[in-house]
């Protein structure tokens, strides 16, 4: 015969437990669970040679993730696909979209903010995290100087978070250096490029999990 | 339940707001031939009443003021007060001068009118500066009996619907009102000073003896009549203005008055099953100049906050040339939207909210005459480099947009430098070749710097032959050390770093 304390502590289902539980079965339904944000493992990265290609459904919704890359412009065109529900929002620092290099399937899904300082860069980032609306949010800092990157106040990235996690938005950012104290999720381009690659040879992007983040994957993507 | 707003004397109070000696109200600009139209309470008990000749009530009251009829501060006040009601609900009804009767059944409180009411109070003390008194009541005839004494009027404290009627409201009270009685000196006769008296009487017998409005007074005494209110009609019911005295330098109180006039046009919409679907402003300034601007919404609305939200999100964009002088809104109606959700498409959830933040984002960005408004990127039309064009975003849009089919040139997209760099490059030039550009061979300035190592080029580009005619010539380089870039030659001698293919 079993004492009650051993039935209760093996019947009893924890609600970390059940929630986990439910993530596992149902990972297409909302990850919120009103403050608390169930611990999920990222998805996993397409496989070398997959057909998958970069997406945002490997990024948690309402996070905030970003990757490290000297190739921006081709992220932005992997990541506005067409067919999406919604545009997404592209936070255009430095204003350097140039919609002549991309198909119009990939501009009409694409809402172009175009930021002529960091400020402006900023405030948009905020407004559209509120927002909620448009679930998808680029916030392209490719060419962020180091000093431009020492304006941006740290609690700013912690206030960010918490309005994602509100909102539901899962914001992206491109940048050459991490800025994120916490990411859901970075990556980091390996890809290298020349010339060749400009007419002759496709580009395919390289996309690695931060080692200290997650355990080493990589992926093919284009 | 119905709400009266009575001011007492009303043609004489829009004139002097304090009366407290004896005073009337003359008809005609000759005094000695004149008639009383209006007197006050002070004057009353002289035996004064209206219809009296001048010099007749001047030999009962030697003290007493005349002042003249002036109909045009009459309907001023007239239109003030209007406004002010209409605020609150657009059922109204004029329904004697200086009486308008409310019907709050339809109020988004009906049942619970208190709120309300002291709302309505604080409002006409503050912005009417006359005296008034309120009555309320199931019908609207007895509301207004309520609200003809000061001694049955509504307090405050004591807003809710009575049930039964103003019993001690002497029948003098009934005097240049609907529900005035042909033979007033008969029932002082009787013995009959007030309306409880009055409803002991049979009705029949009153019938009889002194005519249909006597027994129509019963029946309304007796709750037997529940007439319906022949609602007032603005002229111009989608607009409404505000002069300011003296101008206004800032914000807030246009916000406020925006506010007010806001709520108004928006019962008078929903009164005639309309919504609005664009805001018309137009701002006036001491200096002569003006502000116009039509601001449309996503989906036609009658909510209050949006239209407040949207009007404030622009006027904080908008910069004042001179104090401000008027303000006139302008609510254009549309149909109210009807649209079913869908199971397998997405839609914007708050079409609203979206819209404000594109305002507030191209406010930010220094609005569309900048030339950085949001929108979808349009692939150029034409070879020229760095041609933007941006396509207005439309979350209310089915279809996607149509734009003109764009094939890159490459594989990987070029990321622009706006402006561009100016560089000095040595270069040499192409021999047999004269009116070819020069061979890049080094980059001597700019961001970037060194030798080049590989390059693809030139890629010779012109346009506008027609008029104004140019031509440059690109190059994609590749340095020693650094990304792989885009350099363009334009004659005669200038280089420009254009962009970049990686960072």
């Amino acid at each position: 015969m079993t004492s009650p304390s051993v039935v209760s502590e093996s019947k009893v289902l924890t609600l970390d437990t059940l929630q986990a539980q439910l993530q596992k079965r149902f990972p297409a339904a909302s990850v919120r669970t009103g403050r608390t944000m169930v611990q999920q493992a990222p998805p996993p990265l397409p496989k070398e040679g997959a057909p998958s290609p970069l997406s945002w459904s490997l990024f948690q919704r309402g996070t905030l993730n970003e990757v490290l890359t000297t190739h921006a412009g081709l992220l932005i065109q992997h990541l506005s696909r067409p067919r999406a529900d919604f545009p997404t929002v592209l936070i255009d620092a430095h204003n350097s979209f140039h919609p002549g290099s991309h198909t119009s399937q990939t501009c009409a899904q694409l809402l172009w903010i175009p930021c002529q300082n960091l400020n402006q860069t900023l405030k948009c980032t905020d407004l559209f995290l509120r927002d909620g609306n448009l679930p998808h949010l680029l916030l392209d800092l490719h060419r962020l100087s180091l000093r431009e990157e020492r304006q941006i106040p740290r609690s700013l990235w912690n206030r960010f978070h918490s309005q994602a996690r509100e909102s539901g938005v899962t914001l992206l950012t491109l940048s050459p250096r991490p800025l994120l104290a916490s990411p859901a999720q970075r990556l980091i381009d390996q890809s290298h490029f020349d010339l060749n690659h400009l007419e002759k040879e496709k580009p395919h992007l390289q996309l690695e999990n931060d080692h200290f983040q997650n355990s080493g994957r990589r992926a093919v993507a284009g | 339940m119905y709400l009266a707003f009575h001011i007492p004397v009303f043609s004489l109070s829009c004139l002097h707001r304090c009366l407290p000696g004896p005073a009337a109200l003359l008809s005609e600009e000759e005094q000695e031939k004149a008639t009383l139209i209006a007197v006050n309470s002070a004057a009353r008990r002289y035996q004064i009443t209206p219809s009296l000749k001048s010099t007749q009530a001047l030999a009962r009251c030697p003290e007493l003021q005349f002042y003249f009829q002036d109909l045009k501060t009459e309907k001023q006040f007239n239109t003030e007060i209007i406004g002010l009601l209409e605020t609150f609900t657009p059922d109204l009804e004029l329904t004697h001068p200086g009486t308008f009767l409310l019907d709050l059944n339809h109020s988004p409180a009906p049942h619970l009118p208190t709120p309300i009411l002291q709302n309505l109070i604080q409002e006409a003390r503050l912005h009417l500066d006359l005296p008034f008194q309120i009555g309320t009541h199931k019908t609207p005839d007895l509301a207004h009996l309520y609200a003809l004494s000061p001694d049955t009027a509504s307090t405050p404290r004591q807003l809710n619907s009575r049930p039964g009627f103003p019993s001690s409201l002497p029948l003098t009270a009934l005097q240049d009102t609907p529900f005035s009685l042909p033979s007033l000196d008969t029932f002082h006769l009787w013995g009959v000073h007030t309306l409880g008296d009055f409803l002991t009487l049979p009705r029949t017998g009153l019938t009889e003896r002194l005519g249909p409005a006597a027994s129509c007074l019963h029946d309304i005494l007796s709750g037997k009549t529940h007439r319906l209110l022949t609602l007032y009609q603005a002229p111009e019911y989608d607009q409404k203005h505000h002069h300011f005295d003296p101008p206004i330098e800032n914000l807030e109180p246009i916000l406020f008055i925006g506010k007010r006039l806001l709520q108004s046009l928006c019962h008078r919409l929903h009164s005639k099953h309309r919504a609005a679907r664009a805001l018309e402003l137009s701002l006036s300034f001491e200096n002569g100049a003006t502000h116009m601007r039509t601001l449309t919404f996503p989906t036609p609305t009658l909510c209050q906050e949006v239209i407040h939200r949207t009007l404030a999100t622009h006027l904080d964009s908008c910069l004042a040339p001179a104090p401000t002088v008027s303000l006139h809104l302008r609510l254009l109606p549309g149909p109210h939207q009807q649209a079913q959700s869908h199971l397998f498409e997405k839609v914007i959830t708050d079409p609203h909210q979206f819209a404000d933040t594109l305002q507030r984002v191209n406010a930010i960005l220094g609005g569309g005459s900048s030339g950085h408004a949001p929108g979808l990127p349009t692939p150029p039309s034409t070879h020229r480099p760095d041609h933007q064009q941006r396509m207005p975003y439309r979350p209310e849009r089915v279809s996607p947009p149509r734009m003109t089919s764009s094939f890159p040139t490459t594989h990987l997209p070029l990321m622009s430098y706006r402006p561009a760099h100016r560089v000095q490059v040595e270069s040499r030039p192409v021999p047999f070749l004269g009116s070819s550009p020069p061979f890049p061979l080094r980059l001597l300035t700019g961001p970037y710097q060194g030798l080049i190592i590989d390059r693809r080029g030139p890629f010779l580009i012109d346009g506008d032959w027609w008029q104004g005619s140019w031509s440059l010539s690109q190059w994609d380089i590749k340095l020693t050390q650094g990304p792989l870039l885009q350099l363009t030659f334009i004659p005669p001698d200038s280089w420009t770093l254009t962009g970049a293919y990686q960072s």
